[in-house]
């Protein structure tokens, strides 16, 4: 398994994530934060159960793991402006996670996934007056960073229908903002610039999920409450010393999300999850990277539909492949003038492997993302591919003397 | 989907929209309030310059040495007969202050005579401790400047011969204007050029028939130049090289510009030449600028005299042409140095070097209250700062 797992972490660096003009704003783009499989549902899984596959959305769901497993996402998303205006793409890395089994009823995972990403440049030509006479000058100006969020957790399963989860994420990260100057615009850097923001901060994660007796109807709930959240800047200038600023806190968002899975007939299941953020008002005010914004609380509606896999090893492989659909419409906690909002339809399909304990799930997802840069750039339609491979093998397992 | 994905792994970021205002920007003029004018007057040794003057305007008064040593090392012993003897210069400008085109001017040729003492060195030397009336002088000969090309000047060969035999022992030639009532200077290439005076001598050694020559280059050669007009003027710096007379401008604006970040863009040190005192002669006047030190600048404002700012390399130089009005010295390292606190301010230190013209003059108006404002000097920095 370990060399599954040097090369899928191999594989997965090289690879590719969402990418935007709205990313230079707030945290920057939030990145889905699910494994292709409820990618491919609609973003909704909050209720989903996986035995081979780590859900990482629902800590309440980390029970009755039959493999101890170690999973990976990479993703890649490219996007054009409707007005014509020139696209861009970005590959993106969602990190891995691990996961174990602990007895019958208990399930332990940890994991590292990156929550937002921001990357962008811009490169200005102009002049200030100088004594009659003008200067010239170049700058370049590229942004990258964002949140990560490193994270361990474990459900218990109280009865045969509800089980509780906990989670606990620590969140890292830094932005880089790099500016050079060149005065004359003579093609040499007379000046560079660079700003760290550097966060940290803790956050709690409770889950729930409830199926029903007859094990038709599943539904799930998450709270996600920030414990602690701090930042600064640290400006590196090309003269004089650098700066350290002190450290602040910032209320982090909370999130609760709630979902549903119900089977329709034998081998189809729908899901699906309603999430809402609350925002504070003054957060992007008081950290901004490139903007300073004003915030508006977001939502996330996701459904999807999944042909659920046959397991019967008589099966053929068709039988054997899950297949889903779902569609999402999402907007976010940035806010100038008007809203980012997102809706878009997605399509995937789930391989096993390993004979049920491992498996690669596929995802493309077709969006349009609107917002208030539309007068600017028009609506952004996207157009991103995410592959999770889980490999798993029956380490922890206990199994039953007959 | 596969290739969808690999088709999309060309990274290429979104465009930053409206990223808004990226510098703090600031002008900052300083004033000839904050600045003080230091006027210097060195020893002169210009016997390093490329160029020898010999002529007699309203500006100045010059003449050259020549110094020839040792002529019978050059020579074979069994010399008879000294057939010729001429000097050669090579011409490099007639200076009229007036514009007015070149003209014929006598210049006198004279032994000067002392007893076979030698009287000056060309490193040690200059109008102030060097004077002509002192000594005795020969009149040799005459010749007509000519702007072209090499000027040969017969001698008398009884002169060469008095040097080789050692009857006199007195081998300085002096070249001086004849004819002083025609304003104009004019210059010969030294032996510090690729164009060096000499003296060919041809000679027959006994019993040949056979004439040969031989060239000899001056040991020493120096321009003796003195200006008409020393007393110093109120309210102007005189810039040049042959009288060592160089400025320094100390200024204080570090209360005006704190941030040690800023990036200083532009920092221009603008002086206003005053043309009453100025003497260019239609040529670029070569404006050097070092950075000040604590070696020329005490710790009580006191100014060194003997400092000597040409046995440095310069730090900045501004070339001046011959029709500007103003001087713009670009000062942004300076500014940027004591800003982010590398560099001490002890201001500038301006002047020229003996290798340029030592009979130009550039004068600039300091921030004396008697030159009209505009005329004072004025340093205008622009800075930035990223935000």
């Amino acid at each position: 398994m370990l060399q599954r797992l040097s090369i899928l972490l191999s594989v997965s660096i090289t690879l590719f994530a969402q990418t935007s003009n709205y990313a230079p704003y707030g945290f920057g783009l939030p990145t889905t934060g699910a494994s292709a499989r409820f990618v491919a549902l609609g973003q909704s899984g909050a209720a989903v159960a996986d035995s081979i596959s780590l859900n990482t959305l629902n800590p309440a769901l980390w029970t009755g793991f039959s493999t101890t497993s170690v999973q990976g996402q990479v993703g890649s998303s490219s996007f054009s402006g409707t007005d014509g205006y020139s696209g861009a793409s970005l590959p993106e890395y969602f990190g891995f996670s691990m996961k174990f089994p602990v007895g019958k009823y208990i399930g332990v995972a940890f994991g590292i996934r990156p929550l937002t990403r921001m990357r962008g440049e811009y490169s200005r030509v102009d002049s200030i007056p100088y004594f009659g006479n003008s200067i010239e000058y170049n700058t370049d100006l590229k942004v990258n960073g964002g949140i990560s969020e490193f994270y361990l957790g474990g459900g218990y399963r109280i009865n045969p229908q509800l089980s509780l989860g906990v989670k606990t994420g620590f969140l890292f990260g830094s932005y880089l903002t790099r500016m050079t100057t060149d005065i004359g615009n003579d093609g040499s850097d007379n000046s560079f610039y660079r700003k760290y923001a550097v966060v940290e901060g803790t956050q709690l994660q409770l889950g729930a999920h409830w199926i029903s007796s007859n094990k038709k109807l599943e539904l799930g709930c998450i709270y996600d409450q920030n414990l602690k959240f701090d930042y600064y800047y640290y400006h590196d200038y090309y003269y004089g010393d650098d700066t350290t600023l002190v450290k602040k806190g910032l209320k982090y968002p909370t999130t609760i999300r709630l979902g549903f899975h119900k089977s329709v007939g034998n081998t189809l299941a729908v899901s699906g999850d309603l999430a809402y953020t609350r925002v504070s008002s003054s957060l992007f005010k008081k950290f901004g990277i490139i903007h300073q914004s004003s915030t508006r609380n977001p939502i996330l509606v996701g459904f999807g539909l999944e042909k659920q896999p046959s397991l019967l090893s008589s099966s053929s492989v068709w039988e054997k492949l899950s297949l889903r659909t779902g569609a999402f419409y999402r907007t976010e906690s940035v806010y100038m003038s008007d809203n980012i909002t997102e809706t878009g339809i997605s399509f995937g399909v789930g391989i096993p492997f390993n004979h049920y304990s491992s498996r690669i799930d596929c995802a493309v997802v077709a969006s349009v993302r609107d917002g208030f840069l539309v007068n600017t750039i028009g609506r952004e339609r996207l157009l991103s591919f995410y592959i999770s491979v889980t490999s798993g093998e029956l380490w922890f397992k206990r199994f039953r003397r007959f | 989907m596969a290739v969808g994905m690999f088709n999309s792994c060309e990274e290429k970021l979104p465009t930053i929209q409206n990223p808004g205002s990226l510098y703090d920007i600031d002008s900052l003029v300083v004033s000839a309030d904050s600045m003080d004018f230091y006027r210097v007057v060195r020893e002169p040794y210009i016997g390093t310059s490329d160029v020898l003057y010999i002529g007699n305007d309203e500006n100045v008064f010059a003449y050259t040495l020549l110094k020839f040593t040792k002529i019978n090392e050059y020579l074979p012993d069994a010399v008879e007969n000294f057939i010729g003897f001429q000097l050669l210069l090579r011409s490099y400008h007639q200076y009229r202050s007036d514009d007015s085109d070149d003209s014929p001017v006598d210049i006198n040729i004279l032994n000067l005579r002392n007893d076979g003492l030698d009287p000056w060195t060309e490193d040690s030397n200059s109008v102030n401790n060097f004077h002509l009336e002192e000594y005795n002088v020969d009149t040799l000969t005459s010749f007509t400047y000519s702007d072209s090309d090499t000027v040969f000047i017969d001698l008398d060969t009884s002169l060469v011969r008095s040097w080789f035999d050692g009857t006199n022992g007195d081998r300085s030639l002096v070249l001086m204007q004849a004819d002083t009532s025609i304003a104009a200077v004019q210059a010969f290439y030294s032996t510090e050029s690729s164009y060096y005076p000499m003296v060919k001598i041809f000679y027959r050694e006994t019993g040949d028939t056979v004439t040969q020559s031989q060239l000899i280059l001056p040991t020493e050669d120096l321009s003796i130049i003195r200006y008409k007009q020393t007393a110093e003027s109120d309210g102007v710096l005189k810039i040049n090289s042959g009288r060592a007379s160089f400025g320094v401008l100390t200024f204080k604006f570090e209360n005006h510009l704190q941030d040690e970040n800023v990036y200083v863009a532009e920092a221009n040190l603008r002086l206003k030449i005053d043309p009453a005192w100025t003497r260019r002669y239609g040529e670029t006047f070569y404006l050097y600028a070092n950075l000040a030190d604590s070696a020329i600048v005490g710790a009580d404002g006191s100014i060194d005299s003997e400092y000597d700012p040409t046995s440095q390399s310069y730090d900045i130089y501004t070339p001046v042409s011959a029709s500007a009005d103003s001087v713009v010295i670009n000062l942004k390292s300076l500014i940027q140095g004591v800003t982010s606190e590398y560099i001490q301010n002890y201001g500038i230190v301006i002047y020229t070097v003996p290798t340029f013209s030592n009979i130009a003059t550039l004068s600039i108006y300091d921030g004396s209250e008697q030159n009209p404002a505009e005329y004072r000097p004025q340093l205008r920095i622009l800075t930035l700062k990223e935000q």
